[in-house]
Parts: structure tokens; C-alpha cells; sequence
């Protein structure tokens, strides 16, 4: 008996040392020592429950004092679709606000605004859509300039409030005679910066369901003849999911297309709509007749379109984002040199899609020939943005489904690839199972701030100011 | 003095009537184990985060909460003194972020018995191998722990009672990624009631 215990005992502790030895891990910090050094992230006044389905940075214009007395913060507002609408100044510290949603049983779905220009007519005006049982619903932010903001954390201080946007179907012009959007559910705000200068100037309206009404991709005519209502812009079918504009075309993506229009577009600002027996010479708006088909890239298990390389690998598009401004603001170049299969040399403006098979890229060179797109990385991606400081550094931040995010930044040392590289965000990053294991719905990035929106965790805020490879974390 | 002599002698008479009766109690339910003879034990209660040292012998803070702790333990009797046997457990404990360390040990346990009947004592000491993770992170250290008991024996089969082990798991890096710096010696006591069941 003794005998057997002593060979059990040896095969035991012999196993025990081969685990202990081979117990090799990827990990980059002693785990108790990681423990030691976490501390409780700061929690601002955001719920932490909430799904985030929009987030944007308004410009400081916005706010420009109506009275003397009345607060303004010259770095702007976030607004946050999250069922109601939330808002804070963008100033570090200062509190969320929520307007409750107007519509009984309605969720504020997503949020935008746009540039109108000069303060006097207006500035920055914000937009929302609601969703109920009922259909979908535009409304615009409008402040009460009788309150004042003497506490920031007093609820709702100036008291604003959410107007209903006319429906159209009660304005529509004789080349628009079918109401396009009466009762229809607002799925996506796309928010488009035509000028290239950082701010929105117009915007798109994705709508419809799949079993009540059908998807259009409706356009937000600002400015025709005085009546500002929705218009069709052709690309139906499908729930757009993102866009942006490179400066000389449009790009949007669905679930399974990629959209490019390009040609035609004025040089300023869209006036208005044009009937589509007009003249679109220099100036022309979407209609159904200029937009259908401009299908770059289309994924239904039957190659379409174009064909660029190496998309025609990728499927689910989340969000499209056209990287345009260096690091110091005019400088084009923020990745000399990507990772990517086939390696690519990024030397110009560049455009990237994600995806649910990862982030595709393609690169503006001399010839703007955009059907070559490189593989960035690999997985499940839903947004993208972009972080900077204000000297040299960059990053390229990418929401993921059921992961977090992940980060690619340019080496700022010599190394012998120079490559940019993925990895997890630094920082206290990989102590936030709450964000990490997150579906990431919505990124924003200002300047050295990253705001990212979750499915059902709320919103984290991560402050790269004090240093690109330090960023602070504080949950919103 | 004749006083102090009769209650002296009175208490030599309570001492002597009382030790027959505990003489005639052992006689009837004292057991007594041989090798071969077995016991079970279920384990359940709170584990509290002492401190982390460090290679220099440094204390620092382990930033855990109070977590909860279970065992279940096999064990064979040697002789009517010494058992040894193996152990199987976990606990868990948060972080100042809510994250979830659990550590789970895999112990053979020795154990050596102070007895006075209704109750016992075992002095015992665990080691064994102790299979860690916190978020995504996963580690196998070593572990010690070391404890006392306290039992009442209910009746020959069945005694329950209360546990304070320690816990000492090394949690060691020689570099460059983890750095060495970043080794610990973690430290936790372990408070737990405990059923036991001889067969």
C-alpha cells in the first residue's frame, strides 16, 4: 500500500512541476502586480446600461451665448443617442444631461447635425430620430435661451426641448410627389462633411423595416425653397450603415454593398434638389435616376460590380471612414507604411470600410484609383475613428462585435518593419472586461479624445492627451 | 485547615466520579482509525485578501474585495493520527474594476490529529498547483496552505466544523515581459465551515 501510495505521489507532484514549468502566457504584466495597480475608473453621470446608437461632436458655434449670462463651452457638446438624448460640454469633467425622448415609448435612435453656417442663422442644428411602435420620427434640438446654466450639474439647464420635424409627406413638390418617408422607421443617420473641414453639412436618413415598409436611403434637403424635408436619393433596398465623402465623391456602405458616387456633384454646398428632367450639370443632387446602381462592390453570394481585389472577400459592412488630415491637420500622411496583405504604402488620403471580415483600406493615389483594397485586418469590425495629437502621432481606432477594440498606430522609433501594428489600446484598457468584452456600436474621435459607444454598456471615454501611448480611461 | 482538607478531598471525589463517567463515555463512542479508513469533506466560506509582497520583501495592497471560497477534499487515514488526501477547490474575489480573480487549487493535503473527544484538531498542510485567472489572463502557480481545524464529531460518521487555512501562491516572472519587478507573493486566508464524513 505504501509502495503504491509513493508512485502516485511521485506521478502528482511530477505533474505538478511539468504545469508549473510550461505554465508559459502571453500575458505582458504580472497578474497579482496588475491587481495591485488597478485602481476604480471614474464614472461620469452617463447610465451604464444603455445602448449608445449615435454619438457626435458639435461644434462650439452651436452654443454661441444668446444672453450675456447665459454658459457656452468653446469646445463644443456631445450629443449621444442612447433611448433619450444625452448631451454634455465637451470640456473634461462636465456632466451628461438627458432629454427625455418626446414620443410615448420612443428610443432615440441616433443623432447629427449639421453646419449651417453663420451663427446668426443658426450654427450647428441637431437632429434625432425616434423610433416607437408607431414608425419613425425626425426631431430638431432647440435650446430655451430664457434658462441659464449656472450649475453644470443641474438636469437639463437650458431646458431644451425636441420639435418635430414636419413630415414631408404634407410638402412635397410636384417632381417629388410620393411621400418617401411618411411613418417610416429612421434605422441610420449618415452624417456626410462635404467640405473636408471637420464639420457635418449634410446628412442621410436610412430607413424603413424589414417587414413593415420597404429601405430607403433618403436625403435631408436643407435648404430647397425654404421647406426642409427628406427626398429620395435612389439607393433603396437596403439599410446604409455609413458614408462619407472623399472630396470628390460619395461613399456609403449597406450590409452587403459598397456605394461610390462620384461625378457631378457642385462644388458648394447642395442648394437644393433638382427635378430629374433638369439640368444636372455642376450641381447635382441625389435622385433616384443618378444614384441607382453606382454599386462599387456588392456581396450577395454572387460577385457584382466592379470587383476591386481582395474585397470582394469582405461582407456585413458597418461603417466607412475617409481619412483625409494628417496628424497636424494638413499634413495627408498619417501611415507611411501599413501592415496589410499585400503590403501597402499609404502616401495619400485613405479610405476604410470595416466589416465583418475585418478592415479593408484602399489608398488615393496620383490617379485616385480606388479598386485596389488591402487587407488591414482580420474579424468583426462595426466602427471606425481616428485619433491624434496635436505633433506627430496617430491612431486608428476599430469598434469590434463582442470584443472591444483594437488599435493600430504608426511606430514612432525605427523599427526594422516600420509597420503600423494592432493591439489591444494601452492604458487601463485590458482592467474593463465591461468594454473590452463589449459589442463596440459607435466610435468618436476628437482630436485626442475617443468617446466609444456600447450595445448595452453605456459609453467610455479614453484621453490620449497625456501621452499616445497612455491613454486615460473614465466610463461616461 | 480542616476546612481547605474537605473541600479538597471533595473535589478529588468530583474528579474521580467524573473522570469514571468520561471513562465509560470514551469506552462507548471514542473511534479510532486505521489505514484504510476514509473521510469526505465539503468546504464553504470567506476568503480574505491579506497582502502581496514582494521579491524585496515589500507588503502592498492586494485591491481585492472579501470573495467566497469551496473545497471538497478526499482524504485516507494513515493511522489513528495522520491522513493524507487530495483537495479540490476554488474562490473568487473583484477587483476596484469588478473583474473576477478566481483562483482555483488542486492540493494534496497532510494532515496530523489533536484530538479530545468530542472534538479534534487537525494540523494540516496543502500543496499542490493553483490554476489562476483574472479576465482573459490564465496562470498556473504554485501554491502552500497550510491550517488548522476544529471538529465536533457529531457521532462516528458525520463531525462538523470550522477551517482557517492560509494561502501562499507565488506568482513569479524572471523577464523581460512580464518583468521581473512585477513578482508576488500573494497571501490570503481562507475562513470556512466544514462537514465531514467518515466511511
Amino acid at each position: 500500500m505504501q509502495k503504491k501510495f509513493r508512485s502516485i505521489s511521485s506521478v502528482f507532484f511530477l505533474a505538478v512541476s511539468c504545469m508549473v514549468f510550461f505554465s508559459c502566457t502571453d500575458v505582458t504584466e504580472g497578474v497579482f502586480w496588475s491587481i495591485e495597480n488597478e485602481h476604480e475608473i471614474p464614472d461620469n453621470s452617463l447610465p451604464n446600461t444603455i445602448g449608445v446608437y449615435g454619438i457626435i461632436k458639435a461644434p462650439a458655434k452651436y452654443k454661441a451665448p444668446r444672453e450675456p449670462q447665459e454658459h457656452w463651452d468653446p469646445n463644443g457638446r456631445y450629443y449621444l443617442a442612447g433611448g433619450a438624448l444625452f448631451y454634455r460640454d465637451c470640456t473634461p469633467g462636465s456632466r451628461w444631461h438627458q432629454i427625455s425622448t418626446p414620443v410615448s415609448g420612443g428610443i432615440v435612435n441616433d443623432v447629427t447635425y449639421i453646419d449651417t453656417g453663420a451663427v446668426a442663422t443658426g450654427g450647428i442644428e441637431i437632429y434625432v430620430s425616434v423610433m416607437d411602435g408607431n414608425g419613425g420620427h425626425l426631431y430638431k434640438l432647440n435650446e430655451n435661451p430664457s434658462r441659464t446654466m449656472m450649475d453644470p450639474d443641474e438636469p437639463d439647464p437650458l431646458n431644451p426641448v425636441l420639435d418635430p420635424v414636419p413630415d414631408p409627406a404634407s410638402t412635397y413638390t410636384s417632381y417629388n410627389p410620393a411621400p418617401v418617408w411618411s411613418g417610416r422607421q429612421i434605422q441610420r443617420l449618415v452624417s456626410i462633411d462635404y467640405d473636408l473641414d471637420g464639420l457635418t453639412d449634410e446628412f442621410f436618413a436610412s430607413t424603413g423595416t424589414a417587414t413593415h415598409s420597404p429601405y430607403e436611403f433618403l436625403y435631408w434637403d436643407k435648404d430647397k425653397t425654404g421647406v426642409n424635408k427628406l427626398i429620395e436619393t435612389g439607393l433603396n433596398g437596403e439599410i446604409m450603415t455609413g458614408g462619407t465623402y472623399d472630396g470628390n465623391a460619395y461613399w456609403f456602405v449597406s450590409r452587403s454593398h459598397v456605394f461610390k458616387i462620384s461625378g457631378g456633384w457642385p462644388a458648394s454646398p447642395i442648394s437644393g434638389p433638382l427635378p430629374p428632367s433638369s439640368s444636372v450639370s455642376g450641381n447635382k443632387p441625389p435622385t433616384t435616376d443618378d444614384w441607382a446602381g453606382a454599386v462599387l462592390w456588392e456581396y450577395d453570394g454572387q460577385f457584382k460590380g466592379s470587383n476591386p481585389e481582395n474585397l470582394q472577400d469582405a461582407s456585413s459592412f458597418r461603417d466607412i471612414f475617409f481619412d483625409h488630415k494628417g496628424p497636424n491637420g494638413t499634413d495627408p500622411l498619417v501611415f507611411d507604411t501599413i501592415t496589410a496583405t499585400p503590403p501597402a504604402v499609404i502616401t495619400s488620403p485613405t479610405l476604410y470600410v470595416a466589416s465583418g471580415n475585418g478592415i479593408f483600406m484602399t489608398n488615393f493615389d496620383n490617379d485616385n484609383d480606388t479598386t485596389r483594397w488591402d487587407v488591414l485586418a482580420g474579424g468583426s469590425y462595426t466602427s471606425l475613428a481616428k485619433i491624434t495629437d496635436s505633433i506627430t502621432a496617430a491612431r486608428l481606432l476599430c469598434g469590434r462585435e463582442d470584443s472591444g477594440i483594437i488599435e493600430f498606430e504608426k511606430r514612432d522609433l525605427p523599427s526594422p518593419d516600420n509597420t503600423v501594428h494592432g493591439h489591444y489600446p494601452y492604458g487601463a484598457y485590458g482592467n474593463l472586461p465591461s468594454l473590452y468584452n463589449a459589442s463596440i456600436t459607435r466610435l468618436l474621435g476628437d482630436g485626442t479624445i475617443l468617446i466609444a459607444g456600447t450595445t448595452r454598456s453605456g459609453a467610455w471615454n479614453s484621453d490620449y492627451s497625456s501621452g499616445i501611448s497612455s491613454p486615460i480611461w473614465t466610463q461616461e | 485547615m480542616r476546612k481547605n482538607l474537605l473541600a479538597l478531598c471533595a473535589g478529588l471525589v468530583f474528579l474521580m466520579t467524573f473522570s469514571l463517567a468520561a471513562q465509560e463515555d470514551d469506552d462507548a463512542y471514542i473511534p479510532t482509525y486505521v489505514l484504510g479508513d476514509q473521510m469526505l469533506m465539503i468546504n464553504g466560506g470567506l476568503f480574505t485578501p491579506l497582502f502581496y509582497q514582494t521579491l524585496s520583501g515589500d507588503i502592498h495592497s492586494t485591491h481585492l474585495t472579501v470573495g467566497g471560497v469551496g473545497s471538497i477534499q478526499w482524504s485516507g487515514y494513515l493511522n489513528n493520527d495522520m491522513s493524507i488526501g487530495a483537495e479540490g477547490g476554488g474562490m473568487f474575489a473583484f477587483t476596484p474594476n469588478d473583474n473576477n480573480l478566481f483562483m482555483l487549487p488542486v492540493t494534496i493535503r497532510y494532515s496530523y490529529f489533536l484530538r479530545k473527544y468530542p472534538f479534534d484538531f487537525p494540523l494540516s498542510i496543502a500543496a499542490g498547483v493553483n490554476f489562476l485567472r483574472l479576465n482573459s489572463v490564465f496562470r498556473i502557480l504554485p501554491i502552500l496552505k497550510p491550517g488548522i481545524s476544529a471538529y465536533w464529531n457529531y457521532d462516528s460518521s458525520w463531525a462538523f466544523g470550522l477551517n482557517i487555512f492560509y494561502w501562499w501562491t507565488p506568482d513569479l516572472y524572471a523577464g523581460p515581459e512580464p518583468p521581473q519587478e512585477h513578482s508576488r507573493f500573494g497571501n490570503f486566508i481562507e475562513f470556512s465551515l466544514s462537514a465531514r464524513y467518515h466511511f
